[in-house]
């Protein structure tokens, strides 16, 4: 008896030692592959320490696990406790498994296969659209079914009423998740209490119950009812995995169910003779299920990390914070495409200074779309958005966009802080104090908010306030109309209301150069003077050789002077690569591109077409 | 210690917990009598001083605007207990059976608040009394509306909600999770009844009309031959029939001051009869000349009023080629004479020239018992609740003179709904910020005069200070509609009951299209 007593503890002890190197190597693989923190990117989930935010949430099953996730994730702050929260999730979700096992086995020890949700699952946060929700829902389910079926009541009937109480309040906590339980609790009360009628009875109503609710006290479709918190409302890559996790525990009941017979029993014992698996201690078994994990592991992570969308992601971070070398560093690594982020290098271009030199280094694939983005990605990336307007100094549209930001992300601190501060600057006190209220009520912006509100409250202070003045003497002060379009018409205005709105110009200039508007540059020529350029910047002097090859009577002296011998030569080379193909653009293009794929000469021959194309296609009609 | 002992002792403790209390209680009640007046009237959040309240309204809960250690409010009028309210936090809740029991005893009589305070210093200190009057008529059970964030080209959450104005329940007609978070709006109701209603769908599963009559619900999809899908709808009195405008309407932007515009680019009305499913109209109010917009009918269903300008193009700003002189489109009040038992349309007349009161005229509604047209008139356009020089005026129709109302704010004040007494309206008002509709009621007495309005009541008082939401398009019902959220999304997904309106072409002369259902593109005018 103390030798078998001895055998299990070190059994046990290898079982720990595998949990431990598995979740040890899902951490380390959240935190310096996934950089978990990146998940806020692409899930901004809202939190308010208010009753009215909570109540919303509690009106719709599995509302109260959105919640808690919500107010989980305001803790995010690093990669590093996103890591510890995640592995720790994931093993929350392998020790509940455990030990729903070890009750369906009779108190076997198990390996290995507890540890296949967990696995799943870390791989789906992986994939950053992943819904922590549904990890939590997953937890509480299998907590309760532990606690429900590891209780020995004397009354059947108070079990099964206990165990149908708490099948209603995992539904309007969890959502649809609450199947999990209701399922497994169901087939335990079936296949091994032998409770038929109960079994049966809490089975029909698990089914039954949220579309029950949803044509009654809960005012969700059907879809939400049963799927909500049970797989991932959002697209997933390999979205199969999401149903192989709540599919897990209904399998290993039905296989745990039918080792039990005495057939399969023998049957099964052949296998194991023939495969010498039994000849195995535990510790080698844990070791071989350790190995197999970890290679499927890694199988399962080199199919399903996508770089480019943690690149992407990474990209939104830099942006978000302002980090712009990290930006164009990061770009440079990406080879996603898309108007959102060729706005982000653009712009990360001219915070950093080489905007008008740096332009063509990248692709120009969405011409202007990539510089202030169309309709249908303003939509996408509301926030974006109103950053990019409220840096040019377009208070209207930066407040715009806030709003739709609102609508569609709903109150977020950034939202809710841009939106007061734009009424606020414009004036409007008493809409910037309900905003400013709402930030109040996110966590950890308290201070943010008092300060901002003593500032609203004191109109002379505000005026006084250095980067309030700022923004006003950029702000529009004539109206002008549009529809949803922004161009050059309304950078032209702002350039006209403050000449040395740095930003507006050289987003004018490079708005002429994606257009090809050759006279557009020439009209503002002398803005660089008056901006103090020390030289002109090379996308200029490039497009000036372009103006000068087409203009017989451009001053070549001026031209002389504005463009640098560097920059000439490459244009005659440019020319004579051409020359070489005796004009053949199609033909010229390979070698073209080896060489001058960076320039704006071959922007205009190869990519404006198609950029125009795109321009045209995306654009809100 | 015996047990009769300890019951002993126990009884002295209550006593002298009972004297305390009591001592505490008349020096607070001595030390009240003796506050110090300021002489003015105490900031109160919302504003419900000078008030008339309906006999039926749900108590008038506020917070207290005054730095103060300890609160005490005392609610009275000349029947029945006061209502005394002590607190320390200055927001008043007030019970609702003594609240309900204290204004339906004294319907036509003036209500009374008190309140006092003690300062910082110790010194208790009085206000002068906040008097309004409780009114004899009671106003509309139910107030219905949409509630979603200010709205600009994208929404996610919208519903249809109702409101119990006697106490706080609101609960959704209809919410847009339930209907592919479609859009929905233009909730209406056949003379305040809520066995006749509509509402209309925009986008999602199909954009119609649901139209619920009798508990019946059908998906109607208004867009004919001649017109597009119909909005801004007017039971007919004989609940037999709808007016609708059809509009092309384009939402645009500005740079300075206000965000958001609409442009009407044109507009016809139709009628819409339910038991033949058909829409007809006239030439006269769709005219291919003039954009035809708001229709109410008159209580007795002789006469269509709506708003009619010229066409876009006469707008033409001739300095700036291809854009339209915004500031110049003005809507005239317009009637046509219509004969129910025929269906015989009469004689256009022009009620109110924009010209002569040099504004844009919207929104007219035709009070119950058809002597008030209220209407929004707004600096230009069709579409006030964006124009903040928007304002509530009233036409009498006996006399034919009209008077901007007393209740108006520097913020737009507009969509209005009558009560079904005719002795309170709803209306929306941005007056606190400028952005965050709200429902407001004021009582209109038989002269035409508003009393100063107040806020949709809340348990919270302090709930509309962060709240984000606005309320939309408030409507007056008697009674509460009945058919659950649930069932109308039935409808909205359901083939069964969904119908396609016809047109009757007869109404109009041969091959005429509306110029909302025109297949060429109207031309932007604008940049």
């Amino acid at each position: 008896m103390a030798g078998s007593n001895k055998s299990r503890g070190s059994a046990k002890i290898a079982v720990w030692i595998q949990e431990f190197i598995v979740f040890t190597a899902c951490f380390l693989y959240f935190l310096f592959r996934v950089h978990p923190k990146l998940i806020l990117e692409l899930q901004s989930p809202v939190f308010l320490m208010d009753i009215n935010f909570f109540k919303e949430f509690i009106q719709i099953p599995g509302g109260f696990i959105d919640w808690l996730s919500a107010l989980f994730m305001q803790f995010w702050t690093s990669d590093f406790f996103t890591a510890v929260f995640l592995t720790l999730c994931c093993w929350c979700v392998a020790f509940l498994t455990r030990k729903w096992l070890e009750i369906l086995t009779e108190n076997r020890l198990l390996h290995t296969y507890h540890l296949i949700p967990a696995v799943l699952l870390a791989f789906l946060h992986s994939q950053y659209n992943f819904n922590l929700s549904i990890t939590l829902a997953l937890i509480i389910n299998l907590s309760f079914l532990n606690l429900i079926i590891r209780w020995t009541s004397k009354q059947a009937v108070i079990q099964t009423a206990v165990g149908i109480i708490a099948l209603f309040l995992l539904f309007w906590i969890t959502g649809g998740a609450f199947l999990i339980y209701g399922v497994i609790f169901g087939f335990n009360e079936l296949v091994i209490k032998k409770r038929y009628i109960n079994g049966l009875f809490i089975l029909v109503f698990s089914s039954l119950l949220p579309y029950a609710a949803s044509s009654s006290a809960f005012l969700v479709t059907l879809k939400h009812a049963y799927l909500h918190n049970l797989i991932s409302d959002n697209s997933i890559k390999f979205w199969l995995i999401g149903y192989i996790v709540p599919l897990f525990y209904i399998l290993a009941f039905i296989v745990v169910s039918l080792t039990k017979i005495s057939a399969v029993q023998e049957s099964l014992k052949k296998i194991v003779k023939l495969i010498r698996l039994g000849q195995l201690n535990v510790r080698w078994q844990c070791a071989l299920g350790t190995l197999l994990i970890i290679c499927g592991a890694i199988l399962l992570a080199e199919k399903t990390y996508d770089k480019n969308l943690r690149l992407e992601l990474e990209i939104d971070q830099f942006t978000r914070e302002g980090r712009w070398d990290d930006v164009i560093y990061t770009a440079r690594q990406c080879s996603a495409v898309d108007p959102l982020l060729f706005h982000q290098i653009n712009l990360a271009l001219f915070q950093s200074g080489s905007f008008l030199d740096k332009l063509f280094s990248f692709p120009q694939f969405y011409g202007t779309s990539g510089l202030l983005m169309d309709f249908n990605w303003r939509s996408k990336s509301p926030v974006k958005t109103s950053d990019l307007y409220w840096k040019l100094g377009l208070i209207n549209e930066s407040l715009h966009w806030a709003h739709e930001a609102l609508e569609l992300k709903g109150p977020a601190p950034e939202i809710l802080k841009r939106l007061g501060m734009a009424y606020m600057i414009k004036g409007d006190h008493t809409a910037a104090k309900r905003f400013f209220l709402n930030l109040r009520n996110v966590p950890f912006y308290e201070n943010i908010a008092d300060d901002l509100i003593r500032l609203n409250d004191a109109p002379s202070e505000l005026a006084q306030d250095n980067d309030v003045k700022y923004i006003r003497s950029y702000m529009l002060t004539k109206d002008f109309i549009h529809l949803n379009t922004v161009s050059s018409d309304v950078l032209e205005l702002l350039l006209k209301r403050n000449p040395n709105n740095k930003m507006a110009f050289e987003y004018l200039i490079a708005y002429y150069l994606l257009t090809g508007n050759l006279n557009g540059i020439v009209n503002y020529f002398q803005a660089f003077g008056f901006l103090k350029y020390s030289q002109i910047p090379r996308y200029v002097q490039e497009a000036l050789l372009v103006i000068a090859s087409l203009d017989s009577n451009f001053d070549q002296n001026q031209l002389n002077n504005l463009v640098q011998p560097v920059t000439r030569q490459r244009f005659l080379n440019y020319q004579q690569v051409l020359n070489k193909y005796k004009g053949n653009i199609s033909g010229a293009k390979p070698e073209l591109q080896v060489q001058f794929a960076d320039t704006y000469w071959y922007y205009l021959m190869y990519m404006r077409p198609e950029a125009r194309q795109s321009e045209k296609h995306n654009e809100f009609q | 210690m015996s047990f009769n002992n300890y019951i002993q002792i126990a009884s002295y403790w209550i006593i002298l917990i009972l004297v305390i209390f009591l001592c505490v209680g008349c020096s607070t009640q001595k030390e009240v009598q003796d506050a110090k007046p300021v002489g003015r009237l105490p900031v109160i959040q919302p504003d419900y001083s000078g008030i008339v309240i309906p006999p039926n309204i749900a108590p008038l809960n506020f917070f207290i605007q005054e730095a103060g250690e300890e609160y005490i409010v005392r609610i009275h009028s000349k029947n029945g207990d006061p209502i005394q309210i002590e607190n320390n936090s200055g927001l008043i809740q007030i019970p609702m059976k003594q609240w309900k029991r204290l204004i339906s005893e004294n319907s036509g009589e003036e209500l009374i608040i008190d309140i006092y305070l003690k300062n910082q210093t110790g010194q208790w200190i009085s206000y002068n009394p906040i008097v309004n009057r409780i009114s004899q008529e009671p106003i509309d059970g139910y107030l219905s509306f949409r509630r979603f964030k200010s709205l600009f080209n994208l929404w996610q959450k919208m519903g249809i909600y109702q409101r119990c104005l006697e106490n706080y329940d609101e609960k959704p007609i209809l919410l847009n999770r339930l209907t592919q978070d479609n859009c929905m709006n233009c909730h209406n109701f056949w003379q305040n009844e809520t066995d006749r209603w509509l509402l209309h769908l925009r986008g999602g599963p199909g954009t119609a009309m649901l139209l619920v009559t009798d508990g019946e619900v059908r998906k109607i999809n208004t867009k004919t031959e001649f017109n597009g899908h119909a909005a801004y709808p007017a039971w007919h009195p004989s609940g037999e029939s709808i007016a609708f405008s059809v509009s092309k309407l384009l939402l645009f932007f500005h740079e300075v001051g206000e965000c958001r515009d609409v442009l009407d680019r044109s507009s016809d009305i139709i009628l819409y009869s339910i038991s033949s499913n058909t829409i007809t109209t006239t030439p006269q109010i769709s005219n291919p000349r003039r954009m035809e917009i708001w229709p109410a009918w008159s209580p007795d269903g002789k006469y269509l009023y709506f708003c009619s300008a010229s066409e876009l193009e006469a707008y033409a700003d001739a300095s700036r080629s291809g854009e339209v002189a915004l500031d110049k489109i003005k809507y005239d009040l317009m009637r046509i004479a219509y004969d129910p038992l025929t269906h015989i349309w009469g004689n256009l007349e022009t009620v109110i020239s924009s010209s002569d009161i040099g504004l844009s005229i919207t929104e007219p509604r035709v009070s119950p018992d058809g002597r008030f047209v209220l209407f929004t008139a707004a600096s230009y356009s069709q579409f006030p609740i964006y124009i903040q020089s928007a304002d509530l005026y009233v036409l009498d129709v006996r006399t034919n003179r009209w008077k901007k109302l007393e209740l108006n704010s520097d913020k737009a004040d507009s969509f209005h709904s009558w009560s079904s007494n005719g002795r309170w309206i709803v209306f929306s008002s941005k007056r606190e910020d400028g952005l965050f509709t709200k429902p407001y009621f004021s009582r209109f007495d038989s002269s035409g005069s508003t009393s100063k309005p107040f806020v949709l009541p809340q348990e919270n008082p302090l709930m509309y200070e962060a709240y984000l939401d606005i309320y939309n398009a408030p409507e007056f019902t008697k009674e509460p509609v009945r058919i659950s959220p649930q069932d109308l999304a039935a409808a909205v997904f359901s083939e069964q009951n969904a119908l396609s309106a016809k047109f009757d072409s007869t109404s109009v002369s041969e091959k005429a299209v509306s110029k909302t259902n025109s297949a060429e593109q109207v031309r932007i005018p604008l940049k």
